[in-house]
């Protein structure tokens, strides 16, 4: 107890003497700031992306696709394979006794991105009628829904802002003529809402192909999973692959963030070690112009420990408040900008609650080791010489 | 020459010290090496691209008929033309990942600057599992001439699994145009192996034209060729498509220019610092050598030297370390564009180095310029 009221008194002391030691001080709270910065706004992009995916999944669905396939990009699943998979146990059912399931066909369809001008290529998701009973998070926003059998397309909310053109009535240039975009919808921020959605059948014929990419089916709840994997895995006639959803859209967010999650940290440890560096440097000499007041303190005395811990506070509370400062200026800067990977991702650069504590954690961690040594100088100053030399 | 042994003097005073703001600015520079390094790689890529050269790619979709090829050369200014399928595969670890070009002998014509032997390609033509692979890439995988070697891949082969089984028939020299290295197949392993339910389709097909500055022209008509069919293209000069490629998903110059933006200006304060502390801590010898007639001017271009040196040396310290950072990052990160110290990205950094020791120099600079010498003198 008394120890730890020793360290409340030589900390206060010492905070109270950091305006002295003002421009010194800053160095910490800038150097951090410039890492905790550095490292989230980078980490903002693979986040943001990730969470666009993954939002997109719900545990109670699952997703069926050609065997060893990664994508829903194939073609390979007939329609007689589709009405098999329709037809297996597990699957949820409508009011209208049909299953809540839909075979799905991923096109590409060249766009102009807005804010670059830079010609890419978006997703056309061919659906079936119960794709919208299958995501409950759909949502109409203005414009109508298209006809099955016409040339009409709807436009995710994301999409239009992001790439020129998907206007209702703007005209989309498909291998078989024009469709018009006939409405918009939103899916709550997931990576749906960067597509356009289309008749499967029709966007099917257009590309002249007769087979669908995926078929995403709602389970009668989500344990009921096996049961429907197993009915499709015994089926001798099918050559599919079946995932929890959750799982699918985890492994393909892993496919696009891991390179630049590793890019972010592995800059993100460089300039750290650099600021590690600095903090050193700054502590020693912190400790050095307290040369007096720490040997006083000893010798009325007060204990080491309590002097090496409010070293090692000093260079926390300044590396936590640049860490704030550099989280708070990536949060400025790039929470909420869109982006899109290519054309195939549309999400927002992402700062969260997760990145903020990542960015405290590097900050505590960069204090902690930078203020070691120079706290256990401090510990150690030899009384009597520091004292004489007054 | 009079400032050498002052400034070595300078330096030497508090060599902890010295050395751990050497240590900053040396990593700091690291990422301004890298940075400004991956900047003129991507300069080179885009430099190195032909304009005469025009890569054709499915407008919908991803795969397009071969049979394309044919109507293609017809085109009036088409010269050398060749097709492509891409196996992304890895060997062993995910890690050791390659993305094998399948073709076929045509692809020298198209690519000369790949540099390889023609009597390779005709072996590859020979042998349908064969497999050409460039020096650093293989030694990385540790494959050699004769190997028999299974990779995992995005494909499904014909027994239903994606293992695809090659031959090693060649190693070939390095080369530059390509610094991750290349790995090339035989299409008709792919074409006639796959099990997918596709046949006869490529990824690419690429060739070259007689006049570069036809090049959109050439590519428009081809567009057009296939405009009504089931499978329409879209035909781009090399060029554009890598400019497009680097500013798809990241801007890469905003990118490299933020972070090494972030990295100066950590050490600007940590320079100034310094070097405000250590004039504040040699007052008194300022006043001396200022009695003993060193001018205003020559005391503060003293300093200013010094904050120089120590910002010239991190930088050149840093540099190195950037250009030996390829090799250590590409475990982690394979197949990542590695920087290139060209003499702009030098200079650059050299401006940088200076500039920061002007800047974070000068309030140091000021203060001895400034030094009444009774008042130092008399310790006030």
């Amino acid at each position: 107890m008394r120890s730890f009221h020793q360290i409340v008194i030589v900390t206060s002391l010492n905070i109270r003497g950091l305006p002295q030691r003002l421009w010194s001080s800053l160095v910490i709270v800038v150097g951090m700031a410039c890492v905790v910065g550095v490292l989230l706004s980078m980490l903002s992009f693979s986040t943001g992306l990730s969470r666009s995916i993954e939002s997109a999944a719900n545990p109670g669905r699952a997703i069926v696709l050609q065997n060893g396939a990664r994508d829903e990009f194939g073609q390979a699943i007939t329609r007689e394979a589709a009405t098999a998979i329709l037809n297996a146990p597990g699957i949820q059912f409508d009011t209208d006794r049909r299953p809540i399931a839909s075979p799905e066909n991923i096109n590409l369809v060249p766009v102009m991105r807005r804010d670059r001008q830079l010609p890419v290529r978006m997703i056309l998701r061919g659906v079936s009628p119960k794709a919208f009973a299958l995501r409950p998070e759909f949502r109409l926003t203005s414009g109508r829904m298209f006809r099955p059998g016409t040339h009409e397309l709807i436009a995710g909310t994301a999409a239009q802002a992001q790439f020129e053109n998907l206007n209702i009535g703007d005209k989309v240039i498909m291998p078989d003529g024009e469709w018009e975009i006939v409405g918009a919808f939103g899916t709550g921020g997931d990576l749906i809402e960067g597509q356009l959605l289309g008749d499967v059948d029709t966007v099917m014929a257009s590309r002249r192909t007769n087979g669908y990419g995926s078929v995403i089916v709602r389970l009668e709840s989500p344990d009921r999973f096996a049961v429907f994997a197993e009915a499709l895995t015994a089926n001798p006639s099918l050559k599919v692959d079946v995932q929890r959803q959750t799982d699918f859209y985890k492994q393909t967010a892993g496919q696009f963030t891991t390179f630049y999650t590793t890019v972010a940290y592995l800059l993100g440890s460089i300039i750290g070690v650099g600021a590690l560096f600095g903090t050193v440097n700054i502590m020693y000499s912190a400790v050095a112009s307290r040369t007096r007041e720490i040997a006083t303190l000893r010798a009325v005395g007060y204990g080491a420990a309590p002097v090496a811990i409010s070293v090692l506070a000093e260079a926390l509370l300044l590396g936590i408040t640049g860490a704030f400062i550099g989280a708070a200026v990536a949060w400025l800067i790039f929470n909420g900008n869109r982006n899109s990977f290519g054309g195939f991702v549309v999400f927002d650069l992402a700062v969260t609650p997760r990145l903020f504590v990542i960015g405290m954690g590097w900050a505590l961690g960069i204090a902690l080791l930078g203020g070691a040594l120079p706290a256990i100088r401090a510990a150690r100053l030899p009384v009597a010489t520091a004292l004489r030399a007054m | 020459m009079k400032f050498l042994p002052l400034l070595w003097a300078a330096l030497r005073r508090k060599p902890a010290r010295t050395l751990l703001t050497l240590l900053s600015i040396t990593v700091a520079f690291l990422l301004v090496g890298i940075m400004s390094g991956l900047n003129a790689r991507f300069a080179k890529l885009v430099e190195d691209a032909r304009v005469d050269r025009i890569v054709v790619t499915a407008r919908y979709g991803v795969w397009f008929p071969v049979a394309y090829v044919d109507q293609i050369v017809r085109v009036g200014g088409v010269k050398d033309i060749a097709h492509l399928a891409f196996i992304e595969a890895t060997y062993q670890e995910p890690t050791n990942r390659l993305n094998i070009q399948m073709t076929d002998t045509r692809l020298l014509a198209v690519q000369p600057e790949m540099n390889i032997e023609p009597r390779i390609f005709a072996d590859l033509d020979r042998v349908q599992d064969g497999l050409i692979l460039s020096q650093g890439l293989a030694d990385r995988l540790r494959i050699t001439v004769g190997d028999k070697v299974p990779f995992a891949t995005d494909r499904v082969y014909q027994d239903g699994s994606r293992r695809w089984a090659f031959n090693v028939l060649a190693v070939v020299p390095d080369n530059e145009r390509f610094p991750q290295g290349f790995s090339i197949g035989n299409f008709k392993y792919l074409n006639e192996g796959r099990k997918d339910g596709l046949r006869n389709v490529v990824h690419r097909i690429v060739f070259l034209i007689d006049n570069p500055e036809r090049a959109s022209a050439i590519a428009n008509s081809v567009e057009q060729l296939f405009a009504n069919s089931p499978a329409p293209v879209i035909a781009t000069p090399e060029r554009t498509l890598i400019e497009n490629n680097l500013r798809g998903v990241i801007d890469m110059q905003f990118f490299t220019y933020a972070v090494s933006a972030a990295s100066l200006f950590m050490i600007l304060f940590l320079t100034g610092n310094v070097m405000a502390q250590s004039v504040r801590e040699r007052i008194p010898e300022f006043a001396v050598m200022k009695t003993v007639g060193f001018s205003d001017r020559g005391v503060s271009a003293l300093v200013l030297l010094e904050t120089t040196v120590l910002c010239l040396l991190g930088a050149g310290l840093g540099l190195v370390l950037a250009n030996a950072a390829p090799t250590l990052t590409s475990a982690i990160l394979p197949g990542a564009p590695a920087p290139i110290m060209t003499p702009g990205v030098i200079g650059f950094a050299i401006g940088c180095a200076v500039l920061v020791a002007i800047i974070s120099g000068a309030p140091a600079a000021w203060r001895v310029k400034q030094l009444s010498i009774a008042e130092a003198l008399a310790g006030r």
